[in-house]
């Protein structure tokens, strides 16, 4: 036998391990699970932190959008206010004006107004 | 994929409905005004503002209630610095639409005197309910086209008068105002 064989005989012999050995596998293996577990759950939290804060701008982005909408429409409606006003103005003035015509007064301001209202 | 393609129909021409008229012709008009005024509200923005309105506030609960039945609002305000930027064809291509099925013109006003006000005020009903509403008022050097689609009703229009910044105007036409209570 050389002295590789015996070193090799020396390295592949059977020994019993340390007192606590399957403990300390045992320990081992738990704390691993527990890390991992530990893991998922920072995972699952910082998922729903990123569904929240994109649920949260999304709504935010909704209440801006609906707020301009809002300030639109304001506009419309005080643009279709004053226009209605208009219209009413200028039949009244145009009724006016024929009737004046019709009457022989203030030709030169008539011109060939034709008024028409419908109720 | 025929179903897809009769769901796109469908959605495009209720995206065709939505709008009474076509007011791209007045598209070129924005290079001549000075100052413009373009407001396109489609019914998926109407209904999201009337999401966010508060029903117990009265003033909002009005133009909530008016949102309901919208399907679009357009406005076109053009401002010009002088006088004759807009020509006669350009209004009568909108009132050439103004004059096909379901339109009626309520209110009139035409003059051909130079630097006259032209106006007028146009409903589309079907059956009772007024669907669609156009008004236009043609000012020497300036130009608006109003146009609602959906269920108007005038009454719910007229409560807006004077309230969320909107000063005190009269739909008019069979359109009583609210009566103001008596100061105590």
């Amino acid at each position: 036998m050389n002295d590789v064989e015996r070193e090799l005989r020396g390295a592949f012999q059977r020994r019993q391990p340390s007192a606590g050995f399957a403990d300390r596998v045992g320990e081992a293996v738990r704390r691993g699970r527990s890390r991992k577990r530990e893991r998922q759950r920072w995972m699952a939290m910082a998922a729903a932190v990123v569904v929240l804060c994109g649920l949260g701008g999304g709504y935010w982005q909704m209440r801006r959008e609906a707020r301009r909408t809002v300030d639109q429409l304001n506009l419309a409606v005080r643009i279709t206010g004053e226009k209605l006003n208009f219209v009413r103005e200028a039949a009244a003035r145009g009724l006016l004006e024929k009737n004046l015509a019709e009457k022989g007064f203030a030709e030169e301001n008539v011109g060939e107004n034709n008024v028409g209202e419908k109720e | 994929m025929k179903r897809w393609i009769l769901v796109a129909a469908i959605s495009a021409a209720a995206a065709a409905q939505a709008q009474n008229i076509d007011l791209r012709q007045f598209d070129n008009l924005k290079s001549r005004a000075s100052d413009t005024v373009e407001i396109n509200l489609s019914e998926p923005m109407l209904h999201l503002a009337a999401g966010f309105m508060d029903g117990n506030d009265p003033k909002q609960a009005d133009m909530r209630k008016m949102l309901g039945g919208l399907t679009g609002v357009h406005v076109r305000t053009f401002k010009f610095n002088k006088e004759g930027q807009y020509s006669a064809a350009e209004v009568n291509a909108l009132r050439t639409q103004l004059q096909g099925a379901g339109w009626q013109s309520v209110v009139d006003v035409h003059s051909a005197q130079a630097g006259a006000n032209n106006a007028g005020v146009y409903a589309r009903t079907e059956g009772k309910q007024m669907t669609g509403l156009v008004v236009l008022a043609l000012e020497p050097k300036q130009l608006t086209v109003v146009d609602i689609s959906g269920i108007i009703d005038m009454t719910q229009i007229q409560a807006l008068s004077g309230k969320m910044g909107v000063p005190s105007f009269n739909a008019g036409f069979g359109v009583k105002a609210p009566e103001k209570k008596a100061k105590e």
